[in-house]
């Protein structure tokens, strides 16, 4: 099986948000007082890209924006590579804040070795809300991932703004990329 | 099908019935700023304001990302500064991991925290001990006690953020 990436599936979870942005490749949106965009993967050549890899793999690129007026926006670009059954198993960003120096976040593969699968609940309760274990183990690596997200590019980030809205930017990557993940499947 | 939601309005509540802060006005679950997506209140003798939550659901709903900006809300002269919590929640409320980077454009510094993974210990002290320390390197035997107070805010804030993360 080819892992797919469900448009619908995607948009679906930014309620209230403008999901029609840049001719309706991009949903833009405000978080804690600051606005971001995020291009939606496929719908832009260059920007949130799509491509099929190794037969059934899939490479999401997610490009966001943080949106700031009168100057120059904070970009990251995220590289999602997932298996043919939907799982995260590879990731890296670039990221570039206005005024500071751009940066890279080699690859990496999220790994369950931190966060332990006990820290989701125990196994009866997951199994009895239709969560497998196969699933219990994806979600921990990907909520692995998250925090290595946050905490790399945290560790990079050479530019403040007076607002908060750089500092947020990060968390935000986080939201965007659980959305993607979701979005993908076998 | 049962959700796992984040209730702003619990959060709120929650705000609202502690006694190491005072939110100011408690009507709409203490949500009366910044057209209701902020809510304003007093910890010690310093005024913080906690910014309406962004959430992502994870796969299956197995677990929940949360975040929120607090600031430190400081003079008319003097601008504010910034905390960013980021944590993951199970589906029992229990808090699976939390982190938060803070910056204080008044002294030009910024830091965050390590991930800090539940060990069953008390997450919340871990994180406010986390909190000081960084802002405590950041200001380099500099003091300033409505920026270091950002530890016990950040106690607060991730305990009446985790009871807040609820089934539906």
């Amino acid at each position: 099986m080819t892992a797919k990436f469900s448009e619908a599936t995607f948009k679906s979870l930014y309620p209230g948000a403008n999901t029609g942005a840049k001719g309706g490749t991009a949903i833009e949106y405000v978080s804690q007082d600051s606005e971001y965009r995020v291009y939606i993967p496929g719908k832009d050549d260059k920007k949130s890209t799509l491509k099929t890899e190794n037969g059934d793999h899939l490479r999401v690129t997610l490009s966001q924006d943080h949106n700031i007026k009168g100057s120059t926006d904070d970009h990251s670009d995220t590289y999602l590579l997932f298996d043919g059954k939907g799982k995260l198993i590879e990731l890296s960003h670039d990221f570039q804040i206005s005024e500071g120096s751009a940066f890279q976040i080699p690859a990496w593969i999220p790994k369950a070795l931190d966060i332990g699968v006990e820290l989701l609940g125990a196994i009866g309760a997951l199994e009895t809300a239709g969560i497998s274990e196969v699933v219990a183990q994806e979600v921990v690596a990907d909520i692995n991932s998250f925090c290595d997200t946050f905490n790399k590019i945290m560790t990079k980030l050479n530019k403040i703004g007076e607002d908060g809205g750089k500092l947020n930017f990060p968390a935000e990557i986080c939201h965007n990329m659980n959305k993607a993940s979701v979005s993908v499947a076998g | 099908m049962t959700r796992l939601i984040f209730d702003h309005g619990r959060f709120g509540d929650f705000m609202v019935g502690r006694n190491d802060i005072k939110v100011h006005d408690s009507k709409n679950h203490g949500w009366n700023e910044r057209s209701d997506k902020a809510m304003h209140y007093k910890g010690s003798d310093f005024e913080y304001r906690t910014w309406w939550h962004s959430y992502s659901l994870c796969r299956k709903d197995a677990a929940i990302l949360v975040s929120c900006k607090i600031d430190q809300r400081r003079s008319i002269v003097k601008k504010d500064d910034h905390m960013i919590i980021m944590a993951s929640v199970n589906r029992a409320g229990g808090v699976i991991a939390v982190q938060a980077a803070m910056q204080s454009i008044s002294h030009g510094v910024s830091g965050h925290t390590d991930i800090i993974i539940d060990n069953h210990t008390d997450t919340g002290v871990r994180l406010k001990n986390a909190v000081h320390a960084s802002i405590k390197e950041q200001l380099k035997g500099k003091s300033d006690d409505g920026y270091m107070y950002f530890g016990e805010i950040a106690h607060t804030n991730i305990q009446c953020l985790a009871a807040s993360c609820v089934l539906r």
